[in-house]
């Protein structure tokens, strides 16, 4: 059996990953990071990963739209987009591959970001660098192809309104019904990426990891061949609600085992949990 | 002998006492009075947009009226009115917001001209992004008359939230120098009327709302609310409930030590940059405080909606929030919703009784959890159960099919004005309003029947029985 624990949308917040890390004794065979690494223009990423070596035996990651890591990939820690891994481990071969960055249009202020795409310049030149990876982990015949991307592909646990990164306030919790016409006038749109969308159900990858689109973040849905996780967000904000959320994965044999959880005290009674965390 | 009239109802076709009686006071008022906006109130069923189409028709057959303009507040409403000018009237053109493009700004008259309609039908959203984007589109010598149907929605209300509507949509049109019949169901609010014909100049007024003795009086059941045992539900919303006046009382509290009045009612509207900068100015309030006053807003606003998921088995959005995590919230979402399974016993036993069964839920989200629920519970074809809201493209073409074949209408409030469902035996209100107007308005979708609530026992109970009698009263 293999374990793994996904997540993505941190932000730079070191409390949460303290908060995490302290729930965990035995180690993860690895820690999957769907990009979200950051804040802009601010890099928390090595105290992060030194972290969350604590409690996984291998990082994987992607860059989110506002992280921009580079890093030499090492025994602990790589980075996808460079290179994708092949994990051999109690009985299975795991293949990962990945891309980070997220298409210009899935954002609201593009100087916020410094890893974005545009969908129809990069469309042959990301396909390409994708079919090339797949193809290096094709050869040595792994049980299991694992995704990893920040960005959605379109039309799967990708619908939500745009934001700025100055809107990562708790105000973004409310339902659109709620606030004012400003906001509401953004209406909410499919985020996610049509090129990711096309490599993924083109290749059959059975199973696809991602974030950014907080508002849909908790979601695993099964379509084609693929089963679709948006592990978004760890994160205390902009979402408190939906915030503080990390994803289990157990592989055994062609099994399976999805579940999500929160960093939080389950055993709280419901009174001093509100308090606690809205 | 061919008639001369240019229009006028289809031979067989005859209107009510009540209604002829009402067209004929209205014509006469129209040539006698000064008055040019009618205010028609009148009870569920009256026929007002057979009688208002008639008014137009005669108004069209005297030469006062080449031109109308009819507003709704949804989509499915321009349907019906099309549909009825079609099946009523001879020579009654009604045309469907034409999507003019910027060259035929100024040419509506023209437009109408060519394609000989006598009306343009849209929303009144439409209405209103027109005369946003497109200014001098739609004006006010192009038409002759404006009716305006379910004229409360699109016009005032108390709370925020519509009363920001109000201007929102308007756009000036209550100072239209032509005819207007504003037309709405008897139930609406006294102060809302008083409010709404202040604000179309009450001198140029007239209200109609008397009830004729003709109209047919519905039969009704309103059944006790159907009562389920769920005590993990009723400690979540009780302690929600009391975090959620908590946080609120905390807010009045602040505002009153700051000597900011006049936004108990509607403290939303602090969420609103606008509004805050106001006070800003006016009370001298720092940022640190406009964000704390904010942020026990946000606070309580999504505890109402956590409520709301509990009581409305919204799993799939609590699944997804960190609550559930929660030992007892997690206990909760384990255990199958003891809410749908008891909707699903009550909707199996009326269909076995052979009733047409209307399903009301105030969310799209809990309108779509229902219709699958039961689809896949009950077995049910394709075109046995029918779910119409928001998103629903071909909402006229889903009630017709229901009309003709379905066995359950699932619906949220895109549905709930002026169209009738008189087809339908049971009511089941899953999501109940508190506002007395809908309650009513979801009632008089349905021609005479049962109504049905359904309620977990303890909190949720207490506000159902309150529910229940004021549908009765």
């Amino acid at each position: 059996m293999i374990r793994i624990i996904a997540l993505s949308d941190i932000y730079g917040e070191i409390e949460i990953i303290n908060e995490l890390i302290e729930r965990f004794d035995k180690k993860f065979d690895v820690c999957v990071i769907a990009g979200g690494i950051n804040k802009p223009k601010e890099d928390k990423s090595k105290e992060i990963f030194g972290k969350l070596t604590k409690i996984s035996e291998k990082i994987l990651f992607v860059n989110g739209g506002t992280d921009k890591i580079e890093i030499e990939d090492t025994q602990e820690i790589s980075n996808l987009e460079n290179n994708p891994i092949i994990l051999n481990k109690n009985g299975l071969k795991i293949g990962f591959l990945g891309i980070g960055g997220v298409p210009d249009r899935s954002i609201k202020r593009k100087s916020e970001y410094q890893n974005i795409w545009n969908e129809a310049l990069w469309h042959n030149k990301l396909l390409r660098k994708m079919n090339v990876d797949y193809n290096k982990i094709k050869i040595e015949k792994p049980d299991f192809f694992f995704f990893i991307s920040h960005t959605p592909p379109y039309g799967i646990a990708d619908y939500s309104r745009k934001i700025t990164l100055n809107e990562l306030e708790s105000t973004q919790d409310i339902k659109e019904q709620d606030i004012e016409e400003k906001r509401k006038s953004t209406n909410p749109l499919h985020l996610g990426s049509k090129i990711i969308g096309e490599f993924v159900l083109r290749n059959k990858i059975p199973l696809h990891i991602f974030g950014h689109v907080h508002k849909e973040g908790g979601k695993w849905i099964k379509f084609k061949d693929t089963t679709f996780i948006n592990v978004a967000h760890i994160s205390t904000l902009p979402y408190k609600l939906t915030g503080r959320k990390f994803c289990i994965i157990q592989i055994e044999r062609k099994n399976l085992e999805i579940e999500f959880k929160n960093v939080v005290n389950p055993k709280l009674d419901l009174e001093n949990f509100l308090e606690r965390y809205l | 002998m061919t008639s001369t009239k240019l229009t006028g109802l289809k031979e067989g076709i005859e209107l009510y006492e009540h209604q002829k009686f009402y067209v004929k006071k209205i014509l006469k008022d129209i040539e006698t009075t000064n008055k040019i906006n009618y205010f028609i109130s009148l009870p569920q069923g009256a026929g007002k947009t057979l009688l208002s189409l008639a008014i137009l028709s005669e108004l069209i057959n005297k030469g006062r009226v080449e031109y109308a303009l009819i507003l709704t507040p949804r989509r499915v409403l321009v349907d019906q009115w099309i549909e009825e000018a079609n099946r009523f009237f001879y020579g009654l053109k009604i045309m469907k917001d034409p999507k003019l493009s910027r060259q035929n700004i100024g040419k509506t008259r023209t437009l109408l001209k060519h394609s000989q309609a006598n009306a343009i039908a849209m929303t009144i959203q439409a209405f209103k992004n027109y005369m946003n984007k497109k200014k001098n589109y739609f004006r006010e010598r192009d038409f002759d008359l404006v009716i305006i149907d379910e004229a409360s929605d699109s016009t005032l209300a108390k709370d925020f939230l519509e009363k920001y509507r109000m201007s929102y949509y308007l756009k000036g049109l209550e100072r239209w120098e032509n005819i207007k019949l504003l037309v709405f169901p008897k139930d609406v609010d006294e102060s809302k009327l008083e409010n709404m014909i202040k604000k179309f100049n009450e001198k140029l007024s007239e209200l109609i709302r008397e009830e004729p003795e003709s109209i047919e009086k519905l039969q009704y059941e309103i059944k006790d609310p159907i009562i389920i045992d769920d005590p993990l539900v009723n400690n979540f919303t009780e302690v929600l409930d009391n975090e959620y006046r908590t946080i609120r009382r905390k807010v009045l509290n602040l505002l009153k030590k700051l000597n900011v009045n006049g936004y108990k009612e509607n403290l939303e509207t602090l969420l609103r940059y606008k509004t805050m900068q106001k006070l800003k100015k006016s009370y001298g309030l720092d940022e640190e405080t406009i964000t704390l006053i904010q942020v026990l807003i946000t606070k309580y606003i999504l505890i109402k909606h956590l409520l709301k998921w509990f009581l409305y088995s919204n799993r799939e959005e609590l699944k997804r929030t960190l609550l559930a995590s929660q030992f007892q919230v997690k206990e909760w979402l384990n255990q199958k919703d003891k809410k749908l399974e008891k909707l699903k016993e009550v909707v199996k036993n009326l269909l076995d009784e052979g009733k047409k069964i209307y399903i009301y839920s105030e969310y799209i989200s809990t309108a779509e959890m229902i219709f699958f629920y039961l689809k896949e519970n009950l077995s049910l074809k394709d075109d046995e159960i029918e779910l119409i809201t928001g998103r629903t493209e071909d909402q006229y073409i889903r009630l017709d099919r229901f009309k003709k074949k379905g066995k359950i209408l699932i619906s949220t409030p895109v549905f709930d004005k002026g169209t009738d469902i008189p087809e339908v035996n049971s009511a089941i209100i899953f999501t109940p309003s508190r506002n007395i107007e809908r309650l009513h308005q979801i009632k008089g979708r349905i021609r005479g029947g049962e109504i049905i609530t359904l309620a977990y026992r303890g909190y949720e109970e207490e506000i159902i029985k309150q529910i229940v009698q004021l549908l009765r009263d």
